[in-house]
């Protein structure tokens, strides 16, 4: 097989292209016969959300594909101009990777996608009840602990669920994850699919397979149903799955319609079974992949170009030691990289005073200049919330620093409480109960003090507006989930939660979080989390003994004890 | 009136059945020698009766709902002329599974026809799932309907449409 270690960004054919300008042009024939009446509401619904466009609370909001989070600087100058000519000079970046615009004109909008299909991109089917953007780890090629890098994978799953003709009306949303790594950073065990790519004892690839897991009203943590598929199955047996949720999913009730319902109701053994059984029946057939296409397409995409450097930058070794703000940064937001003399950097978009995730056009403009001349180009966005650079020069770390501080992106945050995840919220969505935003700043004041949220260590915070948990609240080490009670907006808060909680060999486990109790009005959560913090601080046993750690230790109860017991 | 189109042409524009007449529960309505179209259960209860009633000038169909398992009719294939499946409303998308499976895992080849909730949106997928006739929702233009299998001149993936005989197709439109 050929090496794929290096694989970065696929570069469209012109039968990519094609496809992707045929979908702009029965978009805006959709639109244009919906503006003309020849289409209705309720029937135009379906097709524009498979088109990213929903109709919000104030305006339509137009959410833009960012396959796998990897974006050029090209595409990322076209999200600011399209930013200023269409929008109000402001984007978002969600917690699937994707880029939103929250203020679009309706009739403008297949102009906008006419616009991005110049640069190779697209927002087909990043919503409605259909397969979804497929995501991954945003350290994909870079991390140490990569066993095999996902990305020529995730392209794979993209070109074939694009416009799949037997999967476009789902009983409801369908989010793949692909993870190639020993630890997870793909969340892959709260997906609809979760896929771990990994290597037997003869060095050949395959699949770890994980249905049903997900967050929402039901979180879930997924059953493995396939330790190890061989890869020339791997869409053969994702239409396996596809095809038995399509039968069998629910459709009588939308919050039951999710595929880990169907898991759960039917057993994840039973459910494995008629996977099997729809695998027996449709293996090697015409959707076995072969070695040639995978190695053309692996060959489409970009590769970085490395240079033979030592293993660490004298320079930057001096200038940590005589910069300590330098070197916080470092610690938290510089992170290992499997090439000597490179590291990958994450740009923090969670400052005070701005929504977690917004971004202006002219940061734009600046931060793919700074890509340009730091990172060869290419950038990624991570379901953090946040921007990674991949392949910087660990001598160039002080300097990218500098100009990083100058933009307010360099805020040595990240995995701390700080870095806090939030959905738009009832500022921005229709859907949400409560307001995710405001509560976000007020948690980011309250912890504003760097020595402090270096002192508390890794945390991760999040928060949902509704029990969609767009915010990913139920993997958050502390979860805060906007409820409304008696049309007053209300915050109910989980602890214990994780994404991973541990790595055992190259198997992650995920934790849903618990909840403590009765909810706590807005103006009271900075408090009730300081209580939790100041808890468990006075419970851990060591520094490193994580909040999430002293949770799994002691259970909830001393910190519902003391969070209830301040608050009466 | 629905209208019924391949994807090469209008195949009947004024009842958009191409002669084909529903069993709802009235045998007395259906002459010998028709074109019959059987609910699942009726078909798998009676089908000898039928097949003694149309003869050898008529011809039997089943209409099957979202919920119906076409393995249920695998062994019967060869008894059939058409196959409707029906779309209470286009996002119940179980109708693209069944007809996926009858084409390639069963091997039928006759008329696949898309019923109900059919509109131009749809048609190209239903047409790469297997589909070769669509009875139009009333309020469909036809024209545009027709261009709607255009809409992609290409495709990523392996689906069921390429069973499909085309020739006979624009033969029959």
């Amino acid at each position: 097989m050929t090496d794929t270690h290096n694989a970065r960004m696929y570069q469209y054919t012109a039968f990519d292209q094609r496809i992707v300008d045929e979908r702009v042009a029965q978009f805006r024939d959709q639109t244009e016969r919906h503006l003309a009446g020849e289409l209705s509401a309720d029937d135009f619904r379906v097709l524009r959300l498979q088109n990213g466009l929903y109709i919000q609370r104030h305006a339509p909001m137009l959410r833009v594909a960012i396959p796998y989070g990897l974006v050029n600087t090209k595409q990322v100058r076209m999200f600011a101009h399209v930013a200023r000519t269409y929008d109000r000079g402001y984007a978002h970046f969600t917690t699937r990777q994707n880029i939103q615009f929250n203020w679009p004109e309706l009739g403008r909008v297949p102009d906008i996608l006419a616009e991005l299909a110049t640069v190779q991109m697209h927002a087909i089917q990043t919503s409605g009840n259909c397969i979804r953007n497929t995501t991954t780890d945003q350290f994909a090629g870079v991390a140490p602990d990569e066993v095999v890098n996902p990305l020529v994978w995730a392209e794979i799953i993209r070109q074939w669920s694009t416009i799949h003709p037997e999967f476009a009306y789902l009983p409801r949303k369908f989010k793949i994850a692909i993870s190639g790594s020993t630890k997870d950073r793909a969340a892959t065990l709260v997906h609809d699919i979760g896929l771990v790519a990994l290597k037997d004892d003869a060095g050949h690839i395959g699949f770890r397979v994980i249905v049903g897991g997900g967050l929402g009203r039901t979180p879930i943590v997924g059953t493995v149903i396939r330790e190890f598929l061989p890869w020339r199955h791997l869409i053969t047996y994702l239409e396996a799955v596809l095809r038995v949720y399509n039968r069998l999913g629910r459709r009588d009730n939308k919050y039951k319609a999710r595929i880990k319902i169907l898991v759960k109701e039917s057993t994840p053994a039973q459910f494995a079974e008629w996977v099997e059984a729809e695998f027996e029946a449709t293996q090697n057939g015409p959707t076995l992949l072969s070695q040639s296409e995978v190695d053309l397409i692996a060959a489409r995409f970009t590769q970085p170009v490395y240079k033979d450097l030592p293993a660490d930058d004298a320079g930057t070794v001096t200038f940590a030691a005589a910069h300590d703000d330098f070197a916080r940064w470092q610690r938290r937001n510089v992170h290992a990289h499997r090439v000597d003399g490179y590291a990958a950097v994450t740009l923090s978009l969670k400052r005070i005073g701005v929504p977690p995730g917004d971004i202006t056009a002219d940061e734009l403009d600046r931060v793919a200049a700074l890509a340009d001349q730091y990172n060869q180009g290419e950038l990624r966005v991570t379901h953090e919330q946040n921007l990674v650079f991949s392949d910087v020069e660990i001598s160039q770390l002080p300097a990218l620093y500098a100009e990083l501080k100058a933009l307010g992106m360099a805020t040595p945050n990240i995995g701390l409480i700080g870095n806090i995840i939030a959905c738009p919220g009832g500022d921005f969505c229709d859907l949400a109960n409560a307001v995710s935003i405001p509560v976000a700043a007020s948690i980011h004041e309250r912890f504003e003090s760097l020595d402090y949220q270096f002192d508390i260590g890794e945390l991760d915070l999040n928060i949902s507006g509704c029990i969609n948990a767009c915010g990913h609240h139920h993997v958050g080490h502390i979860g805060i989930l906007g409820v409304d009670k008696h049309d007053e907006e209300w915050y109910q808060i989980t602890i214990g939660g994780a994404q991973t909680l541990a790595v055992d060999g190259n198997r992650s486990t995920a934790k849903i979080g618990k909840i403590i109790g009765p909810s706590f009005a807005r103006a009271d959560v900075p408090d009730v989390i300081e209580t939790l913090i100041q808890t468990y601080l006075s419970l851990r046993e060591r520094d490193d003994e994580r909040f999430v750690d002293v949770v799994a230790r002691t259970g909830i109860e001393p910190f519902k004890e003391r969070v209830y017991a301040e608050a009466n | 009136m629905p209208k019924l189109i391949n994807r090469y042409g209008v195949v009947d524009a004024t009842l958009g059945t191409n002669g084909w007449v529903e069993y709802t529960g009235d045998a007395g309505a259906i002459p010998a020698g028709a074109k019959v179209l059987l609910p699942l259960t009726e078909f798998r209860e009676f089908s000898g009766t039928w097949q003694k009633h149309v003869g050898s000038n008529g011809a039997l169909g089943v209409r099957l709902s979202p919920a119906d398992d076409p393995a249920l009719i695998a062994n019967d294939l060869e008894k059939l002329a058409l196959i409707a499946i029906e779309f209470p409303a286009f996002t119940d998308g179980r109708g693209y599974s069944t007809a996926t499976l009858l084409r390639e895992r069963y091997g039928y080849i006759g008329e696949l026809r898309a019923v109900g909730d059919v509109q131009r949106d749809q048609l190209f997928l239903l047409s790469r799932a297997g589909f070769t006739t669509f009875a139009l929702r009333d309020d469909q233009n036809i024209e545009k309907s027709l261009a709607a299998f255009n809409d992609f001149t290409s495709y990523y993936q392996h689906a069921a449409h390429r069973f499909v005989d085309d020739r006979a197709l624009a033969l029959a439109a």
